[in-house]
């Protein structure tokens, strides 16, 4: 995206946090989520996801 | 930084991913499971996980309880806890907040698709990054993430469903947990074992060999299977119905699905290479420092 990437003010947080921390993190915010929609034994979100699950061919009832 | 920009490609890719499939399954997956919930109504009060909680009520107030056209006049009524007693063995009971039919109903299955997708582009592309970032920051394309559509397809769709079919309201199935713990298993084995299988560049024989026995292990292993017949709720006419509108959903979910996933991989890819890619080249990172042992690894 930028031929000299030093000069992306973004790249300055990465010093404190490691590549492989952010990528760990997106990650487990990816599975949680994930985890909400498809399996979570909540009967509003499983009432809100229902036709998802299904759809999905995940395990409802 | 690095994380919110892979949190905002996801979210990119989720909303357009998420879109699609909401449209794809409004077009053939969602009348399947409305014609479903018709038969499951008119079954219901006569099938035995179910009759138990009617014993005392006359059979048309039970029907109505069964229906799908979401009665929620009826649950403003069941304030006692006694009325809550039977909820928890057939999730479409009145007594918990559900979208009404119609509108709402759709909505949410849009924003539960917009959000499903986008925690799958989570997992997917930080996985897409550092496999980009073992080859050198050149392999993310929208044709590689075709490919890597195709498998997150087969380890999320079409191998555990090989175990535990796609089901329609209404259909019998062993217990809840232990099917959500064989999916979960088959879907690690059946990524690790593709990504063992597909991606080794040293010792690949080795490599396919530990693929191969992780594919075949969830099905070493047994998917939980209901103790008779899937459609036993139902009969005469409405079994030979249900039948058919299985056969539909099966193919119906797979078209949907791979679609789904081909788009999500393809536009993932295509965010790692246009915007992920510029933070996780080497040595791009000041603070990430990688072993030569560890960047064979990934």
């Amino acid at each position: 995206m930028n031929a000299h990437p030093t000069s992306l003010g973004s790249l300055a947080p990465a010093r404190t946090g490691s590549l492989f921390t952010q990528i760990a993190a997106a990650l487990l915010l990816g599975a949680v989520m994930v985890y909400g929609v498809e399996f979570s034994a909540s009967p509003v979100a499983h009432n809100a996801a229902h036709d998802v699950r299904h759809a999905n061919g995940r395990p409802c009832h | 930084m690095l994380f919110r920009r892979l949190f905002l490609c996801a979210l990119l890719v989720g909303v357009a991913s998420g879109l699609l499939h909401a449209a794809l399954q409004r077009l053939q997956v969602v009348p399947l499971i409305a014609a479903a919930e018709v038969h499951e109504s008119a079954a219901s009060p006569a099938a035995p996980p179910h009759a138990s909680h009617h014993d005392a009520a006359p059979a048309p107030a039970a029907a109505h309880e069964h229906t799908h056209e979401r009665p929620h006049e009826s649950i403003h009524v069941h304030e006692d806890a006694g009325a809550h007693e039977h909820t928890h063995t057939h999730s479409h009971d009145a007594d918990e907040w559900q979208p009404a039919d119609g509108l709402e109903r759709t909505v949410w299955t849009i924003v539960a698709n917009i959000l499903a997708a986008t925690g799958y582009a989570l997992l997917m592309i930080p996985m897409l990054a550092l496999w980009d970032r073992s080859r050198g920051g050149t392999a993310a394309s929208w044709k590689t993430g075709l490919a890597w559509g195709a498998c997150a397809w087969l380890a999320t769709f079409a191998l555990p469903g090989i175990g535990l079919p796609p089901e329609l309201p209404g259909m019998e199935a062993a217990e809840l947990r232990s099917r959500q713990a064989w999916w979960l298993l088959c879907v690690v084995c059946s990524g690790a074992g593709l990504a063992a299988w597909l991606l080794a560049r040293r010792h690949v024989w080795a490599w396919r060999g530990i693929g191969a026995v992780l594919l075949a292990l969830p099905f070493a292993v047994g998917a939980p299977q209901p103790d008779g017949d899937a459609l036993a709720a139902f009969s005469g006419d409405a079994a030979v119905q249900m039948h058919l509108l299985w056969a539909q959903f099966i193919w119906a979910t797979a078209l949907a699905t791979a679609l789904y996933w081909l788009a999500l991989g393809a536009l993932s890819a295509v965010a790692v290479a246009r915007w992920v890619r510029p933070l996780t080249r080497p040595g791009t990172l000041g603070g990430a420092t990688l072993t030569p042992a560890m960047e064979r690894a990934l």
